[in-house]
């Protein structure tokens, strides 16, 4: 594209201010010369004036003092024939006649005229010359006497500026031509000269040009003029850089929306799991609800007992799996928080895994598997770590494992990876016959509400939390989880953790609870008065009937205010505060009551809010602790017991045992029912292989649910069982039978 | 008849003898007084009218021989000394003009000292005489010893009969101051069998138209010198008529031939040192007596140029005597 030159391009300012001053030497150098020219035929006019009246007045002295008018004609006419000379007048004083020769008309010259120099009239000039006469007296010896020359008469000659005009008229159109050709000229140079700047910067400006269009692979080419050279090469190197930029610019993008896309893809598959989980969540919640719900109304008309007493097993039962179901999720959402806090203590692991044993096995029975357990010899029986969370993480995948498995069996395998000053590095293997994961699956196992499909929820439910919730825990434990299967063949899931190897002498509270399963209920809280601060109804129902069953006298209060106003007035040896109430909440209410009274009751916070600021805030505010909501009643109890310092009490304290909630006793009888009746075939079969992991189970069953009289009596078979015979190995089994039928907690 | 003739001859003799130059000049000797000065002029003032090489060639000439003698001149221009001139003259034991103007201005002093004037005409002189001493006796009789720069008439119309052998018509121009001795000229012409045609100069009237008709009838023309006015007014024409006409002029300087006459007699400035040398030494002699000096040397010059085109041819013995004056 060119650019037609305009008042501000580059080529019309070099070209005016080229043009300009050549125009303008142009015309100054024409005047000039013309005005030269002018001057120097007028003045060549001039001195062939000057010379023809000089010399006429010299030469025609002699003839006009003779008189000899021939000799006069003569000369003049001699003179005459100079170019421009028209005409010639003698004057002599001595005849007083004026004498005229050629074209001059004497008479109408004016009168009087300027002698001493030439004067112009009506297109002539004239020379006047006195003519002298040399008076010598040519003498050898001359005095010096100034003989003046004699002046005898003068001459005055015409000279028409005729021919001069005609060359100067010649001359004008000779230099006006030369000034037009300069003029000419100089503009064809200026053209020239303000192309020679202007053109190359056109061609850079389409260039640039061009490269704003986004054509980069355009370059600039290079002129001889070093500036616009130097310019060139800057704007090549400025569009490498630009088109480097733009590429480099461009992988970004690709990459970026690439891993967009594989974002949006993740965030896509993340939103169709957690659809499909809320969809699945609500199945699994109404499930059970709707069974707690319907046999909850069929109590009310039903009047008998036996039939009572099923459907509030089958309460328990659904209530149980729904508070599974929430505490995952309530696991998982506290994870999501803030992560895991491990709470940490010395405990056994060798009996860890023999009570976990007992359970697993009874669920593996029941679907006809194989169960086993295998420690390799390298692992410490003791060590320092959160026992609860580890049996979490195991309890997960082996139930996964069984859930998983239709025939074959399961097993768990544990052993020592590495051993250092301060940790045990340990790794659990469970391996299952199952049916497998499809690789392209296993990635996203771990991640919350995924399952391998949405069949597996229907056919085996779940919340699909479990892999979740175990990789946090493992990752929480300094440790791994990897997934190894293959369809139709089965899975194995190896984790591990790092447990420090410190010791501790006193046992962790799960150690505790565990190890004192066999401790009896009793009205611990007797003679504890409690204030009970709950806008709910319901709730506050709950609560006494839970609180008055341990013995405690609870007065309520409906909300903050009410709490503040009877704390002042009666003497209550704990507040358990609900913190969201109407009036004044519980965070205020403590608040208050703390502020208050230094030596006010302890109080224990209540709350659904799984949120540790909220729980922060209310202990930073006075409170002892803070209970979630739904109420574990042990751990409820225990705290109550530490808030009013009897100690001593809740360490004897035991609920039914950590699997109470878990598992019915109903199963729990049956499960013994069965494993007694195994025991027994093999004790006539003398299966001695047999026998041994039976009476683990045994022992197994009787930890987790606090049956520790049952245990002893589990426990002297174990030791005994090797060397007496089997009638009184028999004995024993019936004893564990008597005394199932007579224990409260079978009835 | 024959005795009026004799008588009348007598007479014309006698008037020719008083009224030529020599008769003029010996009557003045004759009346003039006799000097007596020391042996020697111990100091000599030269007035220079014009600073020119002749004029110092002529003092140096003069001079020349002096150192013996132990005299010295003392040179003096005119114009711009004149103070010098003042105070010089009272030391000096004799004067010598060059010119006119230093006649004119040494002869106004009136000077107890004895003068020399050279380089000055007859009628120069005779005028100067009247003007400071009333006549030129009163001014010899003053101690004024003029040396003449008119070369006698003779000896210009010798040289004019031997240049031009066939001629008849002798022109003469003859001013005012010379207008006394208009027979003298044509006595001398007609004693050589030649036809005299003197004219006598009116400076009031028109030269050329004075001098045309005469050069014109002439086979040769003799200017005279005369008053500076009639020398200035008529040397021009004399010349410019005498070559239209083709008539040879026989001049009174060398500037003449230069100029273009064929020939002139003159005064050279050696011939000017030597006579005036000659007039110092003479003027310490007792029997010295003041008068006019004519010039006692000559010398001829010629311009063959014009004797080329009008066809005349010089004598040789003439021109190997250039420079020498045997006329």
């Amino acid at each position: 594209m060119r650019y037609l030159p305009t008042r501000n391009s580059i080529s019309s300012r070099l070209l005016v201010t080229g043009l300009i001053p050549l125009t303008l030497l142009s015309i100054l150098m024409g005047y000039y010369f013309i005005s030269y020219q002018k001057a120097e035929m007028l003045g060549n006019l001039q001195d062939t004036g000057q010379i023809a009246v000089r010399q006429v007045s010299q030469n025609t002295a002699f003839a006009l003092y003779s008189g000899d008018r021939k000799s006069l004609d003569s000369l003049s006419y001699a003179t005459l024939e100079t170019p421009s000379v028209a005409g010639i007048v003698f004057y002599s004083y001595t005849d007083q006649e004026p004498i005229t020769i050629g074209d001059l008309d004497f008479e109408k010259l004016p009168k009087y005229f300027d002698r001493s120099e030439p004067f112009e009239f009506d297109g002539h000039w004239y020379f006047f010359s006195e003519i002298l006469s040399d008076r010598s007296p040519i003498m050898d010896y001359e005095d010096p006497m100034n003989y003046e020359p004699e002046k005898i008469g003068w001459v005055l000659v015409s000279l028409s500026d005729k021919l001069m005009r005609e060359k100067e008229h010649s001359f004008f159109l000779t230099a006006s031509t030369v000034v037009s050709f300069s003029f000419l000229l100089a503009f064809l140079l200026s053209i020239r000269i303000s192309r020679t700047v202007s053109d190359p910067l056109e061609d850079l400006t389409n260039v640039v040009a061009t490269m704003e269009s986004g054509n980069l692979d355009v370059g600039a080419s290079e002129t001889d003029i070093a500036e616009l050279a130097h310019l060139s090469r800057g704007i090549n190197g400025l569009a490498a850089s630009v088109r480097e930029s733009n590429q480099l610019m461009q992988s970004e993008i690709n990459r970026a929306t690439s891993q967009l896309k594989v974002a949006l893809a993740k965030l896509e598959e993340a939103m169709l799991a957690k659809d499909q989980f809320l969809a699945r969540m609500s199945h699994e919640l109404r499930t059970p609800l709707t069974a707690v719900l319907g046999f909850s109304n069929m109590l009310f008309t039903e009047v008998s007992e036996s039939k009572r007493e099923e459907q509030l097993s089958v309460i328990q039962r659904c209530s149980t799996v729904l508070l599974t179901m929430i505490d995952d999720v309530l696991d998982f959402s506290k994870a999501d928080l803030g992560g895991y806090s491990l709470n940490n203590s010395s405990f056994a692991l060798d009996k860890l895994i023999e009570d976990l044993n007992l359970l697993f096995l009874l669920q593996a029975r029941e679907k006809g598997l194989d169960f086993n357990i295998s420690i390799e010899d390298r692992v410490p029986t003791r060590v320092y770590g959160d026992a609860v969370r580890l049996a979490q993480i195991i309890t997960n995948l082996v139930n996964n494992a069984i859930k998983f498995t239709e025939f074959g069996s399961v097993s768990l395998h544990l052993s020592a990876l590495d051993f250092d000053n301060a940790y045990d590095d340990l790794k659990f293997c469970i391996t299952d016959t199952g049916k497998g994961i499809v690789k392209d699956k296993i990635p996203t196992l771990f991640e919350p509400f995924t399952q391998e499909d949405t069949s597996i929820n229907r056919q085996y439910g779940g919340s699909g939390l479990g892999l979740s919730i175990s990789k946090r825990l493992v990752n929480a434990m300094d440790g791994d989880i990897s997934i190894n299967s293959e369809v139709n063949v089965g899975t194995e899931v190896i984790f591990t953790c790092k447990l420090s190897k410190n010791s501790h002498d006193i046992d962790s509270p799960a150690q505790s609870l565990l190890s004192e399963m066999g401790t009896k209920k009793g009205k611990v809280l007797s003679g504890v008065v409690i204030l009970l601060a709950e806008d709910n109804e319901f709730n506050q129902k709950f609560m006494v009937r839970l609180l008055e069953r341990h013995g405690a006298v609870c007065s309520i209060a409906k909300n903050g205010q009410e709490a503040i106003e009877m704390n002042d007035s009666g003497n209550f040896d704990l507040i358990l505060m609900d913190l969201h109430m109407p009036i004044i909440n519980g965070m205020e209410a403590t608040k208050t009551i703390v502020s208050q009274n230094d030596n006010c009751p302890p109080i224990i916070g209540l709350t659904a809010d799984i949120t540790s600021s909220e729980q922060d805030k209310l202990i930073a505010f006075g409170a002892k602790s803070v209970e979630l909501k739904p109420i574990d009643e042990d751990h409820l109890i225990n705290t109550l017991l530490e808030a009013l310092n009897l100690q001593e009490k809740s360490q004897k304290f035991s609920s039914e045992g950590m699997l109470a909630a878990v598992l019915p006793i109903e199963d729990l009888k049956q499960a013994i029912t069965v494993n007694l009746n195994s025991l027994e075939k093999c004790l006539h079969a003398d299966e001695q292989a047999s026998i041994r992991p039976l009476i683990h189970d045994l022992i197994g069953f009787c930890g987790l649910y606090g049956m520790q009289e049952l245990r002893e009596i589990v426990l002297e078979l174990k030791n005994s069982y090797a060397v007496l015979d089997n009638s009184k190995n028999l004995q024993q089994v019936k004893r564990i039978r008597q005394y199932m039928n007579q224990s409260a907690i079978f009835k | 008849m024959n005795g009026y003739k004799l008588k009348r001859g007598f007479f014309m003799t006698l008037r020719r003898a008083v009224c030529s130059p020599r008769v003029a000049l010996f009557l003045v000797f004759l009346f003039a007084p006799i000097n007596s000065y020391s042996n020697k002029f111990d100091h000599a003032l030269f007035i220079l009218s014009k600073d020119t090489p002749d004029y110092k060639k002529i003092v140096n000439l003069v001079t020349s021989d002096w150192k013996k003698s132990k005299s010295y001149g003392y040179m003096i221009l005119i114009d711009d000394q004149s103070a010098e001139i003042d105070k010089n003259l009272k030391t000096s034991d004799i004067i010598i003009t060059l010119g006119t103007s230093a006649a004119d201005k040494i002869l106004a002093k009136k000077t107890a000292q004895p003068v020399i004037n050279t380089l000055i005409t007859q009628s120069a002189f005779k005028s100067l005489a009247d003007k400071h001493y009333g006549n030129i006796p009163k001014a010899l009789a003053s101690g004024v010893n003029p040396i003449l720069l008119d070369q006698p008439f003779e000896r210009r119309l010798n040289l004019t009969r031997r240049l031009i052998k066939n001629m008849t018509d002798v022109g003469v121009m003859i001013g005012p101051s010379n207008a006394n001795n208009q027979s003298f000229y044509t006595h001398s012409i007609e004693e050589l069998n030649l036809k005299p045609k003197i004219l006598l100069i009116d400076p009031d009237q028109n030269p050329i138209r004075q001098l045309d008709p005469v050069i014109k009838s002439s086979d040769v023309f003799i200017p005279v010198a005369d008053s500076h006015l009639i020398n200035v007014t008529t040397a021009k024409w004399i010349l410019q008529l005498a070559y239209r006409h083709r008539v040879p002029v026989i001049g009174y300087s060398a500037n003449y031939v230069a100029a273009g006459a064929l020939a002139s007699v003159y005064s050279s400035p050696q011939d000017v040192s030597k006579q005036t040398a000659e007039l110092i030494d003479s003027l310490l002699t007792k029997n010295h007596k003041n008068q006019m000096h004519l010039p006692r040397y000559c010398t001829v010059k010629f311009n063959k140029t014009v004797a080329w085109h009008l066809n005349l041819e010089i004598p040789r013995d003439l021109e190997k005597n250039t420079g020498r004056c045997d006329l």
